[in-house]
């Protein structure tokens, strides 16, 4: 047992994480058993009603979301995504920048495609021996479990150890601001038994908007062994930390003063430029929306304050077939106000659907710098095609 | 062999937690965990007799219980949200080691819970999971650098 192991379960010990109440509803689950095991199960007393309810609900959604969403199952599907970005997809040829080879899984940026404000960028995953990607997506399709996680992860099932990581980052170059965004969910897009092409869409809220050039994605290996792939090294003074490969071979190094890491050097990075979309800007005037919270950062953590009857102000909305981005005025640097998460987006042949999630750029402290919120549209939409938008109870027409 | 309904009730009293710990790895609330232990608690009763072994009860409980609660994510994993996700991305700091495990990526959080919760062996993780050996030490080698980062402040 490592010493990580002995810290951690020390810190376990006596905490379990089983919500109050629980033994209370396990017995009245153990009450309601059939007397004998082969009698037919009784009605779902478990769950209590307001959750009851709330799967209903969710499961209206889910009808919803599914109806509009890219991410259904079809050989055609790659297709289907390309021709909805067509012309602009750049569809690119293999290159020593764009495609990488790591214990024989080809990684290859297809496509990167920026509004300005969201940048999406197309991997093709091939797996040159075997059937790695294939297990990943039935495993997708299985467990529902795929690489919408947290920082856009990417694991491939099972031989797992040749591409355990894969995230997307974007080249900020010299910018100075200290905007920083929320990464968009990896989302699988399809899988194409026949190539046994895995095809993946890592987003990105852009760092810099309208500054970005340039598309990265970094692949770091895991570690097959028990250990923490990263072990960091600290000193009076001096701290530094290095990513190893299963087999030892250092692939990252950074050193760090504070908070701040400085890399010194990394694993791959597949490169390729940002090719622009179309965007469709209309002028809001100061729309006025009520948000949903307000907060202030401090070292690093979210401090909730109240919203106190104060309003976000969007100057403008930005439109590309990627999503919806809200352009808000800048709040006082220290204040930051948040929107509603759900917008209805009502389209001209009158369909409507609900978009869930919306993604921030953390503000530009006393840069007066506005600030952005973007909303990722599940399948790619014309901008033209979008009539109006609803946040928070407030209708802002785009005609 | 177990094979009263008493024992039955025991044998379930004592793993509750357990199964409730699994299933939560699973799943991404509380109230969805909750439902897959109920239902994995009338499965295991209505299929007792496949138990061949007392002494693997437990295991094979917090494998039906992680076999219900796939079953429970994959009804409703089109319903992830970006707001959940943007939820999940924000914590850099986790209040305590349980807000960390499960600010943890499904994967890494289950083979977490029954690695260092339940005391499982990484073989017998393997089986419950049904993956390899390699990637439950690869997700877990993963998962304590995360928890390393997300609770370096506290004791760590």
């Amino acid at each position: 047992m490592n010493t990580f192991d002995r810290k951690f379960k020390r810190m376990i010990s006596g905490a379990d994480g089983v919500p109050e109440g629980f033994d209370g509803r396990v017995e009245a689950r153990l009450a309601s058993l059939p007397e004998r095991r082969t009698e037919a199960a009784p009605a779902r007393t478990f769950r209590p009603m307001r959750r009851r309810a709330a799967a209903a609900l969710a499961a209206v959604l889910a009808v919803c979301l599914i109806s509009g969403t890219a991410l259904a199952v079809s050989p055609t599907l790659r297709e289907l995504l390309w021709g909805g970005f067509e012309p602009y997809v750049q569809n690119l040829e293999p290159t020593a920048e764009n495609t990488h080879v790591y214990d024989n899984v080809e990684a290859r940026i297809v496509s990167a495609l920026s509004d300005g404000y969201i940048n999406a960028v197309h991997v093709e995953l091939r797996d040159l021996e075997g059937d790695r990607a294939g297990e990943l997506w039935r495993e997708y399709q299985r467990t529902g479990v795929n690489a919408l996680e947290k920082d856009a992860v990417f694991s491939l099932h099972a031989a797992a150890d040749a591409l355990e990581q894969m995230r997307s980052i974007l080249e900020t170059g010299k910018y100075a601001g200290g905007s920083g965004g929320t990464a968009f969910p990896t989302r699988l897009i399809g899988f194409d038994g026949e190539s046994g092409v895995l095809t993946l869409e890592l987003g990105r809220f852009s760092a810099a908007p309208e500054r970005e050039k340039t598309a990265k994605v970094e692949i770091n290996t895991g570690a097959l062994g028990t250990e923490p792939v990263t072990v960091r090294h600290e000193n009076p003074g001096v701290r530094w930390k290095q990513t190893t490969e299963a087999n030892g071979q250092v692939i990252k190094e950074e050193s760090g003063v504070g908070d701040t890491w400085t890399e010194i050097k990394k694993g791959w990075v597949l490169t390729c430029e940002l090719a622009a979309l179309p965007v469709r800007t209309v002028e809001t005037n100061g729309l006025a929306v009520e948000p949903a919270e307000a907060y202030r950062l401090d070292g690093g953590k979210r401090l909730a304050l109240p919203t106190g009857g104060e309003s976000i102000r969007f100057g403008s909305v930005k439109l590309s077939q990627l999503g919806v981005t809200l352009c808000a005025e800048a709040e006082d640097g220290v204040k930051a106000l948040t929107p509603p998460a759900k917008m209805a987006v009502v389209l001209k042949n009158g369909e409507v659907f609900e978009l869930t999630g919306r993604f921030r750029a953390d503000f530009n402290e006393n840069s007066g710098e506005s600030r952005t919120f973007s909303w990722l549209f599940p399948s790619p939409v014309d901008p033209e095609s979008v009539a109006s938008l609803t946040l928070g109870g407030v209708e802002i027409p785009l005609n | 062999m177990i094979d009263t309904r008493d024992e039955f009730v025991e044998l379930i009293r004592a793993n509750a937690r357990a199964m409730f710990r699994a299933a939560r790895s699973v799943l991404d609330s509380d109230a969805q965990a909750e439902d897959a232990v109920g239902e994995a608690i009338l499965t295991a009763w209505q299929k007792l007799d496949s138990l061949r072994d007392p002494n693997a009860a437990r295991t094979w409980l917090v494998r039906l219980a992680v076999n219900k609660a796939i079953d429970e994510r994959r009804r409703t994993s089109r319903l992830t949200s970006t707001e959940e996700l943007l939820e999940l991305a924000a914590p850099e700091r986790a209040a305590s080691p349980w807000e960390a495990v499960c600010a943890l990526p499904p994967d890494r959080r289950t083979a977490v819970v029954l690695y260092y919760y339940e005391g499982m062996k990484v073989r017998e993780i393997a089986r419950v999971l049904n993956i390899s050996v390699g990637t439950v030490k690869s997700r877990l080698a993963r998962a304590r650098r995360e928890l390393w980062e997300m609770l370096k402040e506290d004791e760590l």
